[in-house]
Parts: structure tokens; sequence; C-alpha cells
């Protein structure tokens, strides 16, 4: 199974590198992107310098935009299978086996690796949580499956899937639309739990002011991808492209 | 405000000033490409329908005996805002669709990008 590791990284020049490493000595196997959204200091360079390859976006298009871009660029090399992993160095690359294990079963299209709260002592600000808790219910009832860490950045996707996410991705709000656009496209969807390590820098993409409208905004979302038909899956394989 | 009362003339010259101020501008905007022809058909059509309502005063007095308003500006206040409405919200729409645009092409180019790299490499 050839599988990419997807590296969104915006502003982790101090640890891009260490991260980078980290993943490239735990797993030789696997190959390694780096998807540079426009930080304002010299990540992208530090991630090149770290022998992978870099894609740098022009402008800064948040972490959907950066994801997507990789799927892109997974989807254009032809690899079979996709793992999103923090550029903050919070995601363990131990952990990739876990992840990556249930799609080279075939048992799932879409796996999520869930933080294991206990283990590592992760506790989300209060707004944040409110939301976890509020999109859980939702989703939930929504795609028929109990998804408990709904913002996880930790994915692993079969090329069904990040395929299918190239085309139609929820860049306004990535983590929770995903998985209720991904679940009502009749993709097999499964929560494993990993453990996390604290980031090693920078701060979490929601800020304080934007966590207090998080929960509204990924209700809304959510109403709304309910609301619409999901864009219909390509079934066309690489050898017979239509 | 009797039924058959007419526009004060010195508002009605006033009116059609505006229009045809308004009209000038649009056209001078599109002249030197500021303004896409699209657009520029809109508010046209708006001086150009403001100048009729001005020059031809029994016209809004009679809509506004129509629709049962009480005076003739509540009613070009409720039109003036519907329209500002409709074309706010149709901003927001063409906003939306070029946020998306520009995405695509923002992503297209990182990938350009990383393959003239490559080659660069290679060579």
């Amino acid at each position: 199974m050839k599988t990419l590791i997807i590296i969104p990284a915006y502003g982790e020049a101090p640890v891009i590198a260490e991260v980078v490493g980290d993943v490239l000595a735990t797993r030789p196997d696997l190959d390694v992107v780096v998807v540079d959204d426009c930080s304002p200091d010299d990540t992208g360079a530090r991630a090149r310098a770290a022998g992978v390859p870099v894609l740098s976006l022009p402008v800064n298009l948040g972490i959907g935009g950066a994801v997507q871009t990789g799927f892109k660029y997974a989807v254009a090399q032809g690899y079979d299978a996709v793992v999103q992993l923090d550029g903050d160095g919070q995601h363990d690359p131990e952990e990739l086996a876990t992840v990556l294990e249930p799609l080279a079963r075939d048992e799932a299209d879409m796996v999520i690796g869930s933080r294991f709260v206990a283990a590592t002592g992760y506790k989300a600000p209060f707004t944040r949580r409110v939301g976890m808790i509020l999109f859980s219910a939702v989703a939930a009832a929504a795609m028929k499956q109990k998804v408990a860490d709904t913002t996880s950045g930790f994915r692993a996707l079969n090329r069904e899937v990040f395929t299918y996410l190239a085309e139609n991705y929820p860049v306004d709000f990535p983590d929770a639309e995903t998985l209720v656009l991904v679940k009502r496209s009749g993709f097999r969807l499964l929560e494993v739990p990993v453990k996390m390590r604290p980031r090693k820098s920078g701060k979490s993409s929601t800020t304080t002011l934007r966590s207090l409208y998080y929960p509204f905004k990924q209700l809304l979302s959510v109403l709304i991808v309910l609301l619409r038909d999901p864009p219909p899956r390509r079934t066309a394989s690489p050898e017979d492209p239509s | 405000m009797s039924p058959d009362a007419s526009l004060p003339l010195r508002a009605q010259v006033v009116a059609l000033l505006g229009c045809v101020a308004l009209f000038l501008f649009v056209l001078e905007l599109v002249r030197r490409r500021q303004l896409r022809e699209e657009y520029s058909m809109l508010w046209m059509a708006v001086s150009l329908g403001t100048a009729i309502l001005a020059a031809w005063g029994g016209l809004l007095l009679g809509i506004t005996r129509l629709m049962g308003a009480a005076s003739a500006n509540s009613v070009i206040l409720f039109f003036g805002l519907l329209f500002l409405m409709a074309v706010v919200l149709h901003l927001t729409v063409r906003v939306s669709g070029l946020t998306e645009v520009n995405k695509d092409l923002a992503q297209e180019l990182a990938l350009l990008r990383q393959k003239v790299e490559e080659q660069g490499d290679r060579s």
C-alpha cells in the first residue's frame, strides 16, 4: 500500500524538521509531504531541508484548504492511502500503524485517530469541548454512528475517500463536516484510540474568539451538509479515466 | 396630501439631475474598465427607473395608492431597501464563488510549484 503522510503546517518552523524527521525515522517505508500554508516564518524551507517535498501555498487557506492540497497531490501521485498528521508534533508517528491497519485490512475507508483522553491528560478548552459534545450528539444522530473525537486532525483515508475529498472538501470547517459528508456518501468510518503528545509548539488553529462561535458554526455546517445531497461518488477506476 | 397631488417641480428636477449623474458616472466607470458591463446594466436600469418615477409623478403616487402606503416617501424607501438587500445578497454569493475559485487556483499553484522544484532538483 503506497502511503503518503500529509503534514499541514502553519508557522511551525521551530519544530517542523523534528516532526518530519520523527516520522521518517519511525516509518522509513512511508512518503511524507508537508503543506506550508503560507507561513510567515521559514517552515517551508526547513521542511524542504529535512528532505521531503513541500507544497507551498501562495496564500493562507486555513487548515482545510491546506489538507485538501495534500489530497490533490496524493491523487496526482497515485497513492493508495494517506494519513493526515498535525505539523506541531502532537501526533505520535508510532500510532501511524494504528490508523493504517484498519485500511490495510479493508475494514474501513476512513480511520480517525481519537484522543486517548486519560493517557495524555488532554484537556480541550471549554468552548471547544462544548462544540465537540454538541457535534458528537448531532453527528451521532446524523451518521447513526458515535464519534467521540470529531475534531481530531489525525486521520487515515483510503484512495476512494481522499479522491472524493480532493474534489469536495468543506474547507471552511473541515473536521466535523468532513465526517458527516464522508459518512453520508456511504464510506465506512472507524474511530480508533491513539495516544497524543502535547504539541511541541504553536497554538491551536482555534483561537479563543473563534472558539466562541465554533460550536454554532459547527452545528450550522452539519445541518447544511444534511440538507444537501452529497456530491456523487465517481466510480471510475484509475485505468478508466472518464 | 390630496389623491391627485403632483410632486414639487424642484424635487423632480433634483431627482432627474441625480439620475443623469448616476447614469454618466456608471458609463464612465465602464469606459475606464472599472466596472463590468454585466453590472453596469443594473445601475443604468436603476437610474432610468428612478428618472421615470421622478418625471412622471403620477406613477409614483399611483403605486403609493395601490400599495395602500401612507406616503410616497415610504414607497421609495421600501423599494430602495429591497433593491440594496438584493444587491448585497448577490454580491456575497459572488464572493463565495470567488473564494472557491481562489482556493483552487492557490492549490494548483502549490502543486505546480512543487513539480517545478522537483524537476529543478533532478536536472
